[in-house]
């Protein structure tokens, strides 16, 4: 039983999705899974209730990251969301603002920003 | 039709108005009942000797409705039971009162209600309550059981009690404004006060301003254009045949002029004021449209100026995957590996790929969709070319339905036939010269006309078939297939590979998946 912190992905994009997962298990973090859509992500989050989530903000479908973690903050508040958002203008930033985020993140993300991200406390 | 009135202003400006009129009633039947049968003030029963008094059983009706009127309009919150109860019993009382009256008329010869509790009414010449103000009442009662009904939409029977009984009582006041005489001719209205035709008109009003949400009064108070219209024209209309017919009436009166000339002249003011408020309307209809076609060309500038700007955009972006594309084959040239030389130059010709799709946006009619045809075979022409395919003989043929794609979906797909033609490229044709790679883009018909079904994209080869890409470095097949399964994942389609006499491999991307743009919602 590995004692490492673990990690989920929220993302759409299967290149962004896939590189994040390479990065994490890099920083020996585990890598429980990666969902695209909002209700896959809130299932599988709910269910293996990871250390982290790495959260991007714009999804396919009418949910948002912001509405996923909401929905996981209230079963589970202590969970920690990193945003990895491609926008940084005023109203998303605004939105992420309204969750209480542990970390966010623009992309494109470099790997020692990830890690500062974990590494916080 | 306008149903919905949300301004909050004009909602606010409606509760005074119901709280002014029917105010109003409310101190004019206490005045009546008090000062008028309690102290003997005579005027205030009757306004004129010629004219009917209003019965004691009218005016406690008025009081009784504008109280709940006046309550039900100041309620915060409606699911107080008190006020429901006040409502029904305002309601059943004003309702009972009005039928036994009727009863009492009709069936028993009696002068209406007040003469069952007060028999000397016939002496004090009160001719009690008129079986028109009883109909009227009647009206009014059905609306009051109404009001505490919470329905999901509109109340429809309210709306049409309030309008007949306003129909109703009009008649009678505008009967007082022309003929006192006349209009007592007519025996349902014989004996309906001034005061308590008035009254009415005031209630019925605020009936229908306490629940504007259905039938005309919706429509006059809409927030649309045309109710803004119909507010305008309203008054004119209403007014003026009104107005007109009571001077013709005064001309006539005092012999001016005979009665059949003072119809052909009111004839004639009727519609030429008519006319001349239909082109009034005309006049500031045009007025609006012609700043309804300014806000437009403004508008069309705006969006014109935004796509200037979003094809910039998508030429920077070309310019930036070019440079990207130029320094990771510039990276290649120095190394020596030759499988890390392969990793650069396919990682180079995805970034092509993404290139080409934005290329082409920059050319697209609407600055975010491609069109299909075009995308597949530009695309597909520099993919064979890319990774030398030309120089071997090998030629590839795209077919495609007229159909727009997404940026989104482009790019996804782009990358996708990137993999799939490169394979075929380096795989299909092992160890001879030429061949040919089809690719074919095809939207199937779906159940209804308007939608659009499944995309069926397939990349077939006339090659030697998929088991001869033995001398692939295990590292550069993965990478490729690795993409290939996590696109065809992220599209939501399934792929399927048949191999004879060349490979064909088929990708079925369900609509849905082409449909969830995140630019959509």
């Amino acid at each position: 039983m590995s004692r490492n912190p673990s990690v989920i992905i929220v993302e759409d994009e299967f290149l962004i999705s896939n590189y994040l997962a390479s990065l994490c298990n890099q920083m020996s973090i585990d890598v429980l899974g990666s969902a695209a859509h909002a209700d896959e992500a809130i299932a599988m989050i709910l269910d293996l209730k990871p250390n982290y989530v790495l959260m991007d903000v714009r999804l396919q479908g009418k949910r948002d990251g912001v509405d996923i973690a909401n929905r996981v903050h209230e079963s589970l508040p202590h969970i920690r969301i990193i945003y990895v958002t491609g926008s940084s203008e005023p109203p998303t930033i605004d939105r992420i603002n309204t969750d209480n985020p542990f970390r966010i993140l623009i992309k494109p993300i470099n790997p020692d920003e990830l890690r500062s991200a974990f590494e916080a406390r | 039709m306008s149903r919905s009135i949300v301004n909050p202003a004009a909602a606010s400006r409606r509760r005074a108005w119901v709280n002014v009129l029917s105010g109003l009633t409310l101190c004019m039947s206490a005045l009546v009942l008090v000062g008028g049968w309690g102290a003997g003030i005579v005027i205030l029963t009757r306004l004129h000797p010629s004219y009917s008094a209003m019965a004691p059983s009218t005016a406690l009706c008025i009081f009784l409705g504008s109280a709940v009127l006046l309550l039900w309009n100041n309620l915060r919150f409606s699911n107080d039971n008190i006020p429901r109860a006040v409502a029904y019993g305002a309601g059943a009382t004003i309702g009972i009162i009005a039928f036994v009256d009727l009863v009492a008329i009709f069936f028993a010869g009696m002068k209406g209600v007040d003469a069952l509790i007060w028999p000397d009414v016939a002496a004090l010449q009160v001719s009690g309550m008129a079986s028109a103000t009883a109909c009227a009442f009647l009206f009014f009662a059905f609306s009051l059981l109404r009001l505490p009904r919470r329905l999901a939409g509109p109340d429809r029977a309210y709306m049409y009690a309030a309008t007949i009984g306003l129909v109703m009582v009009l008649i009678a006041v505008v009967g007082y404004a022309f003929d006192a005489e006349a209009l007592y001719a007519v025996s349902i209205y014989t004996s309906m006060a001034l005061h308590t035709a008035l009254s009415f008109v005031v209630l019925f009003t605020a009936l229908l301003l306490l629940r504007p949400d259905s039938g005309w009064i919706a429509v006059l108070l809409g927030d649309g254009v045309g109710s803004i219209g119909a507010r305008r024209l309203f008054p004119a209309v209403i007014i003026m045949p009104f107005a007109l017919c009571l001077i013709a009436l005064a001309f006539t009166e005092t012999g001016f002029v005979d009665a059949n000339f003072r119809l052909s002249v009111l004839a004639i003011a009727m519609m030429a004021a008519l006319a001349a408020v239909v082109l009034c309307n005309a006049v500031s209809e045009n007025r609006r449209q012609e700043q309804l076609l300014t806000t437009n060309k403004e508008l069309a500038a705006a969006v014109a100026a935004r796509d200037l700007l979003l094809r910039e955009v998508y030429h920077r972006v070309k310019n930036n995957l070019q440079m990207t594309n130029a320094l990771l084959q510039i990276g290649a040239q120095s190394v020596q590996e030759e499988a890390a030389r392969d990793v650069l130059h396919s990682t180079a010709r995805r970034v092509e790929a993404l290139g080409t799709v934005h290329r082409l946006l920059i050319a697209a009619v609407i600055p975010s969709e491609l069109e299909v045809p075009t995308f597949l075979k530009e695309l597909c022409e520099n993919i064979v070319s890319g990774c030398g395919g030309k120089s071997r003989g090998i030629t590839v043929e795209t077919s495609a339905d007229q159909a727009l794609i997404h940026i989104d979906k482009a790019v996804t797909i782009g990358l996708l036939l990137n993999e799939l033609v490169t394979n075929a490229v380096k795989h299909a044709f092992h160890g001879r010269d030429g061949g040919k790679i089809s690719v074919a883009y095809h939207v199937q018909a779906a159940g209804d006309v308007q939608e659009q079904g499944d995309i069926i994209l397939t990349v077939s080869d006339d090659g030697t078939g998929i088991g001869t890409d033995v001398d692939e470095a295990p590292s550069r097949k993965g990478t490729g297939n690795h993409i290939i399964r996590g696109l065809v994942q992220q599209l939501r389609a399934t792929m399927t590979v048949h191999v004879d006499k060349g490979t064909t491999i088929s990708i079925d991307i369900p609509n849905e998946a082409l449909l969830g743009g995140r630019y959509v919602a």
